[in-house]
């Protein structure tokens, strides 16, 4: 879900196979586990809510399955970056709401900025280059 | 009430422990997000099965390639012992009813029993005693026949030094039901143990999508059967035995790719 920008620093006896707890500063967050944090900005959430702001957030773009979502919740859960809340009943459905944590909102910026610096990077260098180009 | 029974049959890829805490809000969230459509409510179900399995994956290697390999052992020797008692039973059904056979069986038996609920370093040294007392380390000792034997004496001495690290459970015991099941109907008929380890093996190789385990364990009893019957015996069919060759020596290396993938990846 989360992808290390190196793999040789990474401490072994914090990786496993689909259980990678590398939420720490320095590497980059993938869309889905991005938008999951992302739709906890506003409140807590229950699972399927979590998906569908999600969807929202991302322009339709993220579709976030339950199975892909619990495993990130568990990272996530892991690592701190959200906290579950007790399990209630709702429609006949037990649900659970997931709050995010001021360490979550930390990685979150964090991602946030970086992402905003790229994409600031290339649309400067495209204006330069377009500009450039017609004159 | 299907959509659920669907959704619970998916869960069903998740450890237990996941599925004890996690699994009411997941299967709630995959029934609203199935309600939208059936072809929803197979995605979502879909992902559930593949998260399970990645769950359960995730758990093997997280037990570490020597754990693995150690339990494979293990139940290499769980295997072993059930063939060896079928074959016990096939004997008396065949030759009649012998004082000696009903001893060996009713050892046998309570060796499985004990290896099963979970006194595996017992059941292993039993194990042990058991080969000298009725197997081919009994008096004289061949070296040809130590040598077909070196597997299952290794994967005993495995599971004296390392059991598998589980509650002890008496649940295990349905394992011996077929057992009991397949003497009571083939009382006077043969059961083939490379069909029975065929069945096993099933098994091991659906499970090698998430844990190597069976598979390891079923390859080394492959490779017990082929070197205890080096030629083309009465027990297996033509053609029988170079099919298990392949099938073992194919699921040993994948489960050790497998291993080596974990191993790779955890350092």
């Amino acid at each position: 879900m989360i992808r290390s920008n190196s793999s040789r620093n990474r401490r072994p006896a914090d990786l496993t196979i689909g259980w990678l707890p590398t939420y720490r500063v320095g590497v980059e967050l993938r869309p889905p586990s991005y938008f999951a944090l992302a739709a906890l900005i506003d409140g807590p959430l229950h699972g399927y809510a979590i998906a569908q702001r999600a969807r929202e957030l991302s322009g339709g773009r993220v579709r976030i399955s339950t199975g892909t979502l619990y495993a990130l919740l568990e990272r996530a859960l892991a690592e701190s970056l959200v906290i579950a809340g007790e399990p209630y009943v709702q429609g006949g459905r037990q649900r659970r709401d997931y709050t995010l944590t001021p360490a979550g909102r930390v990685l979150l910026a964090d991602e946030a900025a970086r992402l905003a610096h790229a994409a600031s990077a290339v649309s400067g260098r495209l204006r330069a280059t377009s500009e450039a180009a017609l004159t | 009430m299907i959509r659920e029974r669907i959704g619970r049959a998916a869960l069903r890829a998740y450890p237990p422990a996941v599925r004890q805490t996690r699994g009411p809000e997941m299967l709630g969230m995959l029934l609203d997000a199935g309600e939208q459509s059936h072809w929803a409510l197979v995605r979502e179900s879909g992902s559930l099965v593949l998260g399970g399995l990645r769950e359960r994956r995730a758990l093997a290697a997280r037990a570490g390639s020597r754990r693995l390999v150690a339990d494979a052992c293990c139940q290499a020797v769980l295997i072993l012992l059930t063939l060896w008692l079928i074959s016990a039973v096939n004997k008396q059904a065949i030759a009649g009813a012998s004082r000696q056979l009903l001893l060996q069986e009713v050892v046998l038996a309570a060796i499985l029993t004990c290896a099963l609920i979970g006194y595996q370093r017992i059941a292993a040294l039993g194990g042990l005693a058991a080969l000298i007392a009725y197997g081919p380390l009994g008096p004289p000792i061949q070296l040809v026949a130590l040598a077909r034997v070196l597997i299952p004496i290794a994967c005993l001495f495995v599971m004296v030094r390392a059991p598998q690290r589980r509650p002890r459970d008496l649940r295990r015991l349905l394992w011996l039901l077929p057992v009991a099941v397949l003497a009571a109907v083939h009382a006077h008929a043969h059961i083939s143990l490379p069909e029975m380890l065929a069945v096993m093996s099933i098994g091991g190789l659906l499970r090698l999508l998430h844990d190597p385990r069976l598979a390891i364990a079923c390859s080394l009893v492959w490779i017990t059967l082929l070197a205890a019957y080096p030629g083309r015996p009465a027990l297996a069919g033509p053609g029988l035995l170079d099919l298990a060759a392949v099938a073992a020596g194919l699921m040993l290396t994948i489960a050790a790719g497998q291993l080596w993938i974990m191993r790779h990846r955890a350092t």
